[in-house]
């Protein structure tokens, strides 16, 4: 047991103590674990030291799945159907396949938002420990949306030219909110007039500098009542003509850098010649924006995270930095803010790093790995893994094993079990075995799940387990005396004992009632008679009652002769049946023609010993043969 | 996290020896050195006991629930030689079968695979293992025995999935699917038996264990024909054994434990591996994707009663 992190859990039990435990799995994420003490068949054979330290008790130990939680019930759901979409689409592999997967991304992560919203008014009205939870929800799943974002960025959105500040800048605003909304109260005109004796107006004024909001800072310092002096002008003009960096404005990284320098040359200038020193506040905004170092140290503490800093201060030093570069300014910031490194600031450095370690740092967030499966999948098809791995099948296995555990753990849930298919239907050759464990397991309570397990079952291909699971819904009706309901499920079993035992149990019912039971269901057999010889037995005995009660005699005379004729007879059911052929032979109406009535006679003949049993009746069916037999002798003499 | 869902106070009055959870996970039955077999109805995070079964003479050390498809059946082992087979009918439980042929204690029992149909298999301290199959025909059970399995004793039974055979040549013809067994023995063996012409015979023995095999489990099978076997026994050791054809076995010692390891007990889909013994935890055990095996987390014991649990 190398690994130091391993959970303990300790059972508190007396017994457990002294004796020793083992344990034995339930389902999925549930283990039984009781007080053990091996003894066995050289034990002497005596009460235990234990017996005083009753009672023994099983305990029912079961790893927590946070994603079970029913609030989370929708980003589950939801998150399945970006998911199942994905991965169509990479099948098909259409020519802008790339800009997909960034939709995907961003789906993702609308649901994410999604949830943390539904969990921010869910947590206000939550009390007790349920609010801890909650609260604890919305800390895993802000660190999961934040670095979700920023691995968008990185590995996802095709950024030309990997320069990613802007789409930094973004991520932090989106992130840190605060300023930007103190600044629109600011501007919305509620407080215009005094601006600037307003406490938090030079903090926002300078948060906003930070995440790069030069136009709203402009707007912020012209509500200011000095704003038409000489240096907010000044001040104005300068943030004015600060040249950005993008792609699509035609301008070469080289020639940016050139006006970028001319600028900042042009800008020192005039800090030098102090001519802000006046307004402090905006003689620090121009230290600021031309990367002072004092400047930044005085500021930096008004950054809540070192990724805030570090977004910021790239801004404006380094604006043209690259993606791949991140990873060494990242270190600087946190080494200069004295960062004390949280799981989501590892996290996020990794990222920057482009280190495979985040892949371990995404595993290790407790969110049973709805995370870690949902952007590995994504990186997979990004074909990002695959730099992390030594080849293109390092990564898929990596991606599968993923897919895999998580479908494993969605199938283990009484109502989450078909999304968890879904997912092991994406990891092939591993997912359908898993199913053809998992599914047979899933309790069923009702038969509208009986229904959905067999057909998750038949989608897949996996028919033994739809007949087992009918089989044992045929049992359970069975139990409970609903024979048509077992017949039916026997019949989706193709168990065809089963159906045969049904189908003397109907039998049976008819000689001891003279009743037969759901004739309904009897009436519609048509082919499905065919799974058993006695229940095509009893498929045509049915369709002879009902000849009989529609009073075709003659017709069912006609079945009644096959009936007997055919070798399906069960013992039991021969007096019954002899019973009926006996009032057609004593019928009015000559139904049985001699040819009829001799098979009669040799179907007889060939079961003596079945009728041994039946002493008064034997004689009555051979007087019945004897003079129909002479009657079609007569009449087929006369008339043919 | 892990939390303790439920503990169940069983009533029993001496150890209890396996406590076993049926098919759907919603019912549990345990064992006890008081002679007694107690079911419970689990569902819903309740517990109420449904009966009592008393039948035994011994304590009773194992127990197994059939496949539902048969219905609910209930299997015990006991020192007292016999073999019980329970039925459920109506809410009520009953003596179904006693098997009475072994000459010293049973130590395990285990239905086969439900492909098989209704099969049990029971491993007898007399060295033999005993296979069971109910016959429909006759409603009754025919017995085939394996004598002298293991010298001194049989400790565990476990039966290999029902894996259909990968046809080789022609995809018409598939061909029957394959009954086998492992057991354990007081010989230090671990050894692998398959049905052949009706008869069951000797496939393999495996040889790494120094002292007696306390427990065997064959894993559930996920992936196609790759066989999994975990074996642990009084020389403190956990091995994995891996085949493909069953031919040819190889072992991955797990760890030596701190003292006997007495169970392994493999998760529904045969990812986990649950290993407890005498150093009183139970670990958990995982195969990562290189193929070796790591301890995910541990189980284990509490202080005292006043003590918290406490998740670390």
């Amino acid at each position: 047991m190398e690994d130091e992190n391993l959970k303990t859990f300790l059972i508190p039990n007396d017994l457990c103590k002294s004796a020793g435990i083992a344990g034995t799995w339930m389902s999925g994420n549930k283990i039984g674990v009781f007080p053990y003490h091996n003894i066995n068949h050289s034990s002497k054979d005596a009460p235990s030291q234990y017996t005083k330290n009753v009672p023994s008790s099983v305990f029912h130990v079961k790893h927590e799945v946070v994603l079970f939680h029913p609030i989370l019930r929708r980003l589950v759901t939801e998150s399945m159907g970006i998911f199942l979409n994905l991965q169509t689409v990479v099948e098909n592999k259409p020519s802008d396949y790339k800009q997909h997967l960034q939709q995907f991304s961003v789906q993702y992560r609308s649901v994410i938002r999604a949830s943390l919203e539904n969990l921010r008014d869910e947590v206000l009205r939550a009390t007790g420990e349920e609010r801890e939870t909650l609260q604890n929800f919305i800390t895993i799943f802000y660190s999961v949306e934040c670095i979700w974002h920023l691995c968008e960025i990185l590995y996802i959105e095709n950024i030309p030219g990997h320069v990613v500040i802007k789409h930094l800048l973004e991520w932090v605003r989106f992130h840190f909110p605060k300023y930007e909304r103190k600044a629109a109260f600011l501007l919305s005109g509620e407080s215009i007039g005094s601006l600037e004796s307003r406490q938090d107006y030079w903090e926002t004024v300078i948060g906003c500098l930070l995440q790069g909001r030069v136009e709203v800072v402009r707007a912020l310092l012209s509500c200011h009542s000095a704003a038409n002096s000489t240096h907010f002008k000044l001040a104005d003009q300068i943030l004015k003509s600060m040249p950005t960096y993008g792609v699509y404005e035609g301008v070469s990284v080289q020639e940016f850098n050139l006006r970028w320098k001319h600028w900042l040359v042009d800008t020192q200038s005039k800090i030098d010649s102090k001519l802000f020193i006046s307004e402090k506040n905006l003689h620090l905004m121009m230290r600021l924006i031309v990367g002072e170092e004092m400047a930044w140290s005085e500021v930096q503490s008004q950054c809540e995270a070192w990724y805030e800093l570090l977004a910021a201060w790239l801004f404006y030093t380094e604006p043209t930095v690259k993606s791949f570069e991140l990873g060494a300014f990242a270190k600087r910031c946190i080494s200069r803010m004295g960062t004390r490194m949280h799981h989501l600031d590892r996290v996020l450095l990794a990222a920057m790093e482009g280190d495979v370690q985040i892949i371990k740092e995404i595993q290790h967030m407790t969110e049973n790995g709805w995370f870690v499966t949902h952007l590995m999948d994504l990186l997979y098809h990004c074909e990002q893994l695959e730099k992390w791995q030594t080849d293109k099948e390092d990564s898929l296995k990596l991606r599968h094993s993923f897919v895999f555990e998580y479908g494993n753990t969605l199938a283990g849930h009484k109502s989450l079990w078909q999304l968890g298919l879904n997912y092991l239907d994406h990891c092939f050759p591993d997912g359908l075995a898993a199913i053809e464990l998992l599914l047979p397991r899933v309790p069923i309570n009702d038969e509208s799940k009986a229904h959905r397990v067999i057909q998750e079952a038949q989608k897949r291909g996996l028919s033994h387990i739809a007949h087992s699971v009918a089989k044992i819904e045929g049992l359970k009706s069975l139990r409970n005396d609903r024979m048509g309901n077992a017949l039916v499920w026997a019949l989706r079993s193709q168990d065809s004992n089963f159906a045969s035992f049904l189908a003397d149990k109907f039998l049976k019912k008819y000689v001891d009632t003279g009743i037969l039971p759901n004739v309904d269901l009897l009436s519609y057999l048509g082919s499905c008679m065919m799974a058993s010889d006695r229940l095509i037995f009893l498929g045509k005995y049915y369709q002879f009652n009902k000849l009989h009660k529609d009073k075709s005699y003659r017709e069912a005379a006609k079945a009644l002769v096959s009936l007997i004729a055919s070798k399906f007879t069960p013992k039991f059911f021969w007096s019954t049946l002899l019973s009926e052929a006996l009032t057609l032979l004593e019928c009015d109406e000559l139904l049985l023609s001699s040819n009829d009535v001799f098979n009669l006679l040799n179907a007889v003949e060939e079961r003596l010993d079945c009728l041994c049993e039946l002493d008064e009746l034997e004689p009555l069916i051979r007087l019945g043969i004897a003079r129909n037999l002479s009657r079609a002798l007569t009449y087929e003499a006369q008339y043919t | 996290m892990t939390s303790l869902l439920n503990s169940i106070d069983t009533g029993h009055e001496d150890m209890i020896h396996d406590a076993e959870v049926d098919y759907y996970g919603l019912r549990l039955a345990t064992c006890s050195s008081d002679h007694s077999v107690k079911v419970y109805d689990i569902k819903n995070g309740a517990h109420n006991l449904i009966d009592d079964l008393k039948g035994h003479f011994g304590p009773v050390w194992q127990i197994a629930w059939s496949h539902p498809m048969f219905g609910n059946l209930l299997a015990s082992c006991s020192y007292d030689r016999k073999v019980i087979i329970w039925k459920e009918t109506q809410g009520k439980w009953s003596k179904y079968y006693e098997y009475a042929n072994h000459d010293s204690s049973v130590n395990s029992v285990q239905f086969a695979p439900a492909e098989f149909g209704l099969i049990l298999a029971c491993g007898s301290s007399d060295g033999s293992i005993s296979i069971l199959t109910y016959q429909s025909e006759t409603n009754n059970w025919d017995a085939k025995k394996i004598q002298n399995a293991h010298t001194i004793g049989c400790n565990a039974v476990s039966w290999c999935p029902a894996i259909t055979p990968e046809p080789a040549f022609d995809s018409n013809h598939v061909g029957p699917m394959q009954k086998r067994l492992v057991s354990g023995g007081c010989d230090n063996l671990v050894k692998i038996w398959k049905e052949e012409d009706d008869k069951w015979v000797e496939e393999k023995k495996l040889e790494v264990h120094s002292d007696w095999v306390r427990d065997v489990a064959w894993a559930p099978s996920v992936g196609l024909s790759r066989h999994t076997v975990a074996s642990c026994s009084q020389d403190r050791r956990v091995v994995i054994w891996t085949s493909e054809d069953c031919q040819s076995w190889s072992s991955n010692i797990l760890q030596t434990f701190d003292d006997v390891v007495w169970n392994v007990s493999w998760s529904l889909n045969g990812n986990i591996l649950a290993v407890s013994g005498g150093d009183n935890k139970i670990s958990l055990w995982k195969q990562n994707l290189d193929g070796a095996w790591k301890c995910i987390s541990d189980v284990t014991k509490g202080q005292a009663t006043n003590n918290e649990q406490r998740a670390l």
